[in-house]
């Protein structure tokens, strides 16, 4: 019986876009957050784990630093306790371009390598912020584009142990609408704090 | 002026805006304060924005970490997002965000103790990246040994911060 288990990378937890996909998947999943891992540092914990994915946000075309923190915190656990696990990787980005997370998703390959783990690949979504943000939507709306899809085939692969490679899943939404209705969600966001729409545009560093 | 960020301590840069980052620091916790509340600041004080927007060059120094910056750096790199806007601009057909700023520093990177060919070509592809959304004309990247570091920097910095 194959044992999972989810780490999330993000530090909004549990209100993060990576977690929603995660508790998407048709899998029996336990939870958890890299910071609490890191915190205790309770790496023992994952070794009843024979599968690990890897949830992560694209922070500035990477993994966010806690997330680095983690990886290399474990690294240097496995280096005294080694051990084999199937390692997949969920990486979602803000932009609607999926393929911006082929980077982050290379690098958790890298991490797989370092440590010997079997790199069993994982999906990269765009539109993170959206996805995140849109529950009431169904996952099986057109809009989300083929992310039922993504979710189904790659829970398969989890569950059968079998290779995923890498691939990619944008919203279905065009791009200047995604660009239109951020800008609006930004303004929005800067006038509910009181503050002027040109506030937005400060320069206060120089 | 060239802005130095090293995750590895190297005599001799003291007096030459050379910061090393001996301990990571507090993650970006993703809130977009930065963005809506206090645009282009960071609700916490300890970035390195400032130093990086008003230098021509940022040189970024880091142990190859899967292909990415180590923890340290990155702990810097994730909280530089208020230098540029939320809203969004189409560059090479990617969404990014715009700029907040006119003018940006350039980057070059300095990577050590790169394990192999495939984590320095995912780097360089990561630096490049990162080029992109920060605004930078110019980036590069050498991969060098970590006992070489000082005479590249020596190289890189020439007449500067003297």
């Amino acid at each position: 019986m194959s044992k999972i288990g989810f780490i999330n990378f993000s530090p909004r937890g549990k209100k993060s876009t990576s977690f929603y996909l995660a508790s998407q998947l048709n899998l029996s999943v336990d939870f958890m957050d890299s910071n609490d891992i890191l915190a205790d540092q309770a790496f023992d914990h994952l070794d009843q784990y024979d599968t690990l994915i890897l949830g992560s946000p694209l922070y500035v075309d990477s993994i966010p630093s806690k997330g680095l923190m983690f990886l290399e915190s474990y690294e240097e656990y496995l280096n005294i306790n080694p051990q084999s696990k199937n390692l997949y990787g969920i990486v979602c980005c803000g932009f609607p371009e999926s393929h911006q997370t082929r980077i982050a998703l290379e690098i958790l390959s890298h991490f797989a390598q370092t440590v010997g783990f079997p790199w069993q690949g994982g999906f990269g979504v765009g539109s993170g912020e959206f996805i995140g943000q849109s529950q009431a939507i169904p996952i099986t709306s057109k809009l989300k584009g083929p992310l039922k899809e993504k979710i189904d085939t790659f829970s398969h692969a989890v569950l059968k142990k079998e290779n995923y490679d890498i691939q990619f899943c944008d919203s279905f939404m065009p791009r200047w609408f995604f660009i239109a209705s951020g800008t609006t969600h930004w303004y929005s966001m800067i006038k509910s704090n009181g503050l002027k729409r040109t506030a937005l545009k400060n320069t206060p560093l120089i | 002026m060239i802005t130095i960020i090293s995750d590895t301590y190297l005599e001799g840069f003291d007096d030459k805006n050379f910061f090393y980052v001996e301990k990571a620091l507090k993650s970006c916790t993703g809130c977009f304060s930065c963005w809506t509340k206090s645009p282009g600041l960071c609700i916490f004080k300890d970035t390195f924005n400032k130093k990086i927007i008003n230098s021509d060059k940022l040189v970024i120094i880091s142990k190859n970490t899967y292909g990415t910056y180590s923890s340290k750096i990155k702990s810097v790199i994730d909280k530089s997002i208020p230098l540029v806007l939320p809203t969004f601009k189409v560059i090479n057909n990617e969404t990014h965000h715009r700029k907040r700023y006119n003018q940006y520093p350039n980057i070059h990177s300095l990577v050590y103790d790169s394990i192999n060919e495939d984590m320095i070509k995912t780097y360089k592809a990561m630096v490049e990246a990162h080029g992109i959304n920060l605004h930078a004309d110019k980036v590069q990247v050498d991969a060098v040994n970590k006992s070489d570091l000082k005479q590249a920097l020596t190289m890189i910095i020439g007449g500067h911060n003297v």
